[in-house]
Order: C-alpha cells, then sequence, then structure tokens
C-alpha cells in the first residue's frame, strides 16, 4: 500500500511537471514529447490503481483493521464471561448502517460462529 | 414452514426477511426475548436479512438436490414464503422502447435459471463456483483464506496450552487463543500489504 501510494504521487508530480512544462515553455526541444509522456504516465497511474483495487488493498487496509478490532474487543468479553450469544460484538457494531458495513459485519458473525463451532466450549474455558 | 410452529422456521424466516414490522409474529418475538441464542435487534437497527443454505430433509428421498441456497429478501420484496413477484419481467404497460424490451429480455433470461442456480449441491456433485458467485461474504472468506496461506502462521498465546498439547485436535483449542490467532493473522496481512 506505501509503495503504491508513494508511486501514484510520483506518477502525479510527473504528469503536472509534464503539463507545465508543455503550456509555460514553448522553445523547449523535447516539447513534442510531453503529450505522449503525460498520457504513459497516465496509464502507469490508472494500471496500478487496478492493480491496488484488484488486491483489494483498501479492504485490507481498513475492513481488516475494522474485524481485528472487533475480535480485540470480543476476547475480552469472552475473557470476563460474557459469552451469551447477545453479548458477541456483531450484536452491537454497526447496527445502524447497511450495505457494505452489513456485509462486515454478518463476515464477522460467521468468523464467531466458525471459531466455536470449530473449536472448545468457550463457558468451560473462561 | 415459517407459518408453522416451530423455532427453526421462525428462525429461517427471520433470516431470510429481516426484522420486519410485520415479522416476526408476536409468539415468535417473544420466544426471542426468552432466547439465549436468539437476539432481539435494538429498534433502530438496520433490518437485515441474509441467505440460508437448507439441506432439503423432507424430500430427500424424492429429491437428489444435498444443499439450496434460499436467497434473502431486501425490504422492497414480499416477505418469504410469498413468491416474489414476476411483473418486473416483463415490459412496463405503454413500453415501447427498445431498450425496456431489452432490459425485460434480460431479466427473462436471469429468472430462467434462477432454480438451477440456488442447487449448489446436486446429486454427490458440488457447484462450487455457483456458490462463490452466489453470495460476496464467500467470496470475502476465500479471499482471506488466500492470504492467510501467505504468511507464517503465529505461535500460540504464552498463557494458552490447549493448541500446544493437542496440536492436531481443533476441536480441543482454546477458541479465545483461536481468536488471538486469527487477530495476529489479519494483522500480519495488514503489515504484508502496508508494504506493497
Amino acid at each position: 500500500m506505501n509503495t503504491t501510494i508513494i508511486w501514484l504521487g510520483v506518477l502525479a508530480w510527473f504528469s503536472i511537471a509534464a503539463i507545465e512544462l508543455y503550456v509555460e515553455f514553448p522553445h523547449l526541444w523535447y516539447r513534442d514529447a510531453l503529450p505522449a509522456a503525460f498520457v504513459l504516465l497516465m496509464t502507469r497511474a490508472i494500471w496500478l490503481l487496478n492493480r491496488a483495487r484488484g488486491n483489494s488493498l483498501p479492504s485490507v487496509a481498513e475492513d481488516y483493521r475494522l474485524i481485528a478490532e472487533a475480535l480485540r474487543v470480543q476476547i475480552v468479553w469472552w475473557q470476563i464471561g460474557l459469552v451469551e450469544r447477545r453479548h458477541w460484538v456483531d450484536q452491537h457494531l454497526l447496527r445502524y448502517d447497511t450495505n457494505e458495513f452489513q456485509t462486515l459485519r454478518q463476515g464477522f458473525a460467521t468468523l464467531l460462529n466458525t471459531i466455536l463451532y470449530r473449536h472448545g466450549p468457550l463457558a468451560a474455558r473462561t | 414452514m415459517p407459518d408453522r410452529p416451530g423455532g427453526t422456521a421462525h428462525v429461517v424466516a427471520h433470516r431470510l426477511n429481516g426484522w420486519r414490522p410485520d415479522w416476526p409474529e408476536a409468539a415468535s418475538r417473544q420466544i426471542a426475548f426468552a432466547s439465549s441464542e436468539l437476539v432481539v435487534p435494538p429498534v433502530l437497527a438496520a433490518p437485515t436479512s441474509g441467505d440460508v443454505w437448507l439441506m432439503p430433509v423432507d424430500d430427500a428421498l424424492s429429491s437428489k438436490v444435498d444443499l439450496r441456497l434460499l436467497k434473502r429478501r431486501s425490504e422492497m420484496e414480499p416477505a418469504w414464503p410469498a413468491p416474489l413477484s414476476t411483473r418486473l419481467a416483463e415490459p412496463a404497460a405503454g413500453a415501447r422502447r427498445p431498450l425496456s424490451y431489452a432490459a425485460a429480455a434480460v431479466r427473462r433470461w436471469r429468472t430462467a435459471g434462477a432454480a438451477d442456480a440456488e442447487i449448489l449441491i446436486e446429486d454427490g456433485h458440488s457447484f462450487v463456483a455457483k456458490a462463490r458467485s452466489s453470495s460476496n461474504l464467500v467470496r470475502a472468506i476465500e479471499a482471506f483464506n488466500r492470504r492467510a496461506l501467505t504468511v507464517t502462521p503465529r505461535k500460540p498465546p504464552a498463557w494458552d496450552h490447549s493448541i500446544v498439547s493437542h496440536p492436531t485436535e481443533p476441536e480441543a483449542w482454546s477458541p479465545i487463543a483461536a481468536a488471538e490467532r486469527i487477530m495476529g493473522t489479519l494483522s500480519d496481512i495488514q503489515s504484508r500489504h502496508k508494504r506493497a
């Protein structure tokens, strides 16, 4: 993510420089190549952006963080004995939002169900 | 069937329809209040619904379907088990524009295979691609599993001995320790992608 952001910034900077040089300095010897350079830089930026989307970098950066933090809260609640279904974090998280947030909430509920179906009983180990 | 007494039927209907003003009926609302597994959502919570994966039992002998997907109903659609309106499959009365007919043809083509699209396992054959395309959640979980394979598994937490003493028996692991490992895996995936 960091490398992608840095590259996008560099490409944007060079694209603006290409346009400015083309407009402000009509006697440059390489002026005719600047529009092509601009197109190449933009193409590269779009490719980078598509790759970032394809790798779901935003969802890894934001959604995974949310799930990890919700899991952190759930672990503490389980440790202090709040083990009933109504004390699961998914019952309190993002209840008033719709669409993507509900997918996140249902994904988190699925994760909690998986943990409890696959591993030992919760109450006996708290 | 959700119109018959039975907790499972009400849970299925609640899952498919979401918590609506006319659903659930009073009896099931009281059951939910008394239950430790069912949770009555807050008054202002968004009425969410979800898909249900159904293993047909009643018609197991007559049908070869082993797993069927029941699609969630949105707020704008009639509550399950009422059938969905098929009027949208035809162009609106008076509509003469070619786009209307094209859209109606696409809708007819999509709904024609709807019954087949709901079958995920039939006669022992599983339709993995169909299952994957039927749910955003399945795709997100698969993506997480793929990413989890690219990072080194975390060691169990220092306070836990259930994983070390039963490494091949996940059912004996502490769920809290397992949750901590998953949390660590999420952080490791994030760290890896942060540098990308």
